[in-house]
């Protein structure tokens, strides 16, 4: 085989080439094709070749296809493992200790102490568990309620014909009427198409093995935003808030940003759950979650931290930029009305707000807002206290 | 004509065919440890089928997932059903696909492209 015929392979100009390189490379092609031309095709050795090639592409097909089921399971095996975890950690809610939501008393019971000993000895390898941190999920579903099923946007792309170097210079050599009738021609036009097929094949698979692996995806996405959520506000549960407040910190510290946090509790909470009833004190707090969602920039994260205690925590805000923005929540809070039955109830939330300084912790930024969210209550309640940066 | 009947498995569809319907069925997940070896007799059975018989015959596809070397057996599968229905033979396919999966209609439109016989998709949940 004259290596010359590879020089067909161009691939066609880049945008970033210039008109003279482009005019000396047309002229360079235009000359090896006249120079192929003149060379009399070697039937056998095209034959070979495209022959090799298809035998090459037969066998990465099957390096893809065991590839790609190998990822497969490792991606089931995950969910499977999710959808375990997530069973016991609904397990362990029901094993927490027995606090009353509303008065904050401890009720143990004769069966709490077995109970918690029966589930460890089923479930002695809980305590470790890697996920999806709140951010993540947040930068994939925005944080708002379920997670959806989205359909990938766009249109979706249509089957390019395919083709390649090789099966590129034997479709030029076939559709050369000098070359009509040679013996060999049928045979090669033939394999041509078992080759296109092969390759059409292979990219077929490709493609729907990818979106089948994306539906994996999603259900493992759906399954993390389930465990990290939150079920009566659909906010971000306070063991992933966590996680993603370490993280953030983390970061503020590394890049040197600001970042605040917002400690917010309903005011007279109490008041409306023995006045009104539990269902009352479920809608405010639904209320008040909707309203954070509703209020807070997006890359914002909102946590129910407990009861009717909730945490925003605001990345690239400083302490001063952080002020006015719980103010508007506040005031936004304070606007609304509570339906229950016939009745609307108002609601208002004390705010504390706190900077981050770079020595902080996670329970330092924490204790400090928390302090500013009770000098906010003992102020007189619906209303916004901060502690800056530099006040511990 | 051996009768075509393999229970579903965790890993594996249900495949089984109706004789009084002419129906060929495959209901479930598809992610066996190998799937050539799985799919091999479902070919063979399908080829012997379609090599002695010419009435009109229908496929019942409802399987939510498929591993890559599945969905290779698939589209083998289907080479077959289009040489017989290039070859006159009556065939229809029926895939079900679950509506609140928002990729799901579109994986079945990859594996439509790849036929010309009719192949009607068919919302199912569950």
């Amino acid at each position: 085989m004259d290596e010359s015929v590879d020089l067909h392979d161009g691939n066609g100009l880049g945008d970033g080439v210039g008109p003279a390189e482009a005019a000396i490379t047309t002229r360079a092609q235009a000359l090896r094709a006249a120079l192929a031309a003149a060379l009399p095709i070697d039937w056998p050795a095209e034959y070979e070749l495209l022959l090799e090639r298809h035998g090459r592409l037969a066998a990465r097909l099957d390096k893809v296809l065991a590839i790609a089921d190998r990822y497969q399971a490792a991606s089931r095996d995950l969910i499977e493992r999710l959808e375990a975890v997530n069973g016991q950690f609904h397990q362990l809610r029901e094993l927490g200790l027995p606090v009353c939501r509303y008065c904050g008393r401890i009720h143990l019971d004769d069966h709490y102490q077995s109970r918690v000993g029966e589930f460890l000895k089923h479930h002695a390898d809980l305590g470790l568990a890697r996920g999806v941190c709140a951010g993540c999920l947040e930068e994939r579903y925005g944080g708002r309620g379920r997670a959806p099923l989205a359909a990938p946007a766009g249109p979706r792309p249509v089957g390019a014909p395919v083709s390649d170097s090789a099966l590129n210079r034997v479709r030029a050599t076939l559709s050369d009427p000098a070359h009509a009738g040679a013996p060999l021609a049928a045979p090669l036009a033939d394999l041509a198409e078992r080759y296109e097929k092969l390759l059409r094949r292979l990219n077929k698979l490709v493609l729907i093995s990818d979106r089948f692996q994306e539906q994996l995806q999603d259900s493992n996405l759906r399954l993390e935003h389930l465990a990290s959520t939150d079920v009566l506000t659909g906010l971000t549960s306070r063991q992933a808030m966590k996680t993603w407040l370490e993280a953030q910190i983390r970061r503020a510290r590394s890049e040197h940003r600001p970042l605040a946090l917002l400690s917010l509790d309903v005011d007279h909470f109490k008041h409306v759950n023995d006045t009104y009833g539990h269902e009352a004190g479920d809608a405010v707090l639904a209320t008040v979650a909707a309203a954070i969602q509703r209020d807070r920039r997006r890359g914002d994260g909102a946590g129910r931290w407990g009861g009717e205690e909730f945490v925003v925590l605001l990345p690239d805000c400083p302490y001063e930029g952080a002020l006015p923005l719980a103010e508007k929540l506040r005031a936004s809070i304070a606007e609304q009305w509570v339906i229950v039955g016939e009745r609307a109830i108002s609601v208002t939330v004390s705010i504390g707000v706190a900077g981050f300084t770079p020595d902080d912790t996670v329970d330092d930024l924490l204790r400090r807002a928390d302090q500013a969210m009770y000098a906010a209550k003992h102020g007189g309640r619906n209303r916004v206290m901060g502690t800056g940066c530099d006040q511990n | 004509m051996e009768s075509l009947d393999l229970p579903q498995t965790r890993a594996t569809p249900r495949v089984s065919f109706a004789p009084q319907t002419r129906t060929l069925t495959l209901q479930g997940e598809s992610y066996p440890e190998n799937s050539f070896q799985f799919f091999e007799p479902i070919l063979a059975w399908v080829e012997a089928y379609l090599g002695e018989r010419r009435e009109a015959i229908t496929i019942a596809v409802n399987m939510p997932y498929m591993n890559s070397s599945s969905t290779k057996c698939m589209l083998d599968l289907l080479d077959r059903f289009e040489d017989a229905w290039r070859h006159g033979q009556p065939v229809l396919m029926h895939w079900y696909y679950d509506p609140d999966n928002g990729r799901a209609l579109e994986l079945a439109e990859e594996f439509r492209e790849e036929v010309s016989f009719p192949f009607e998709t068919v919302p199912a949940r569950g």
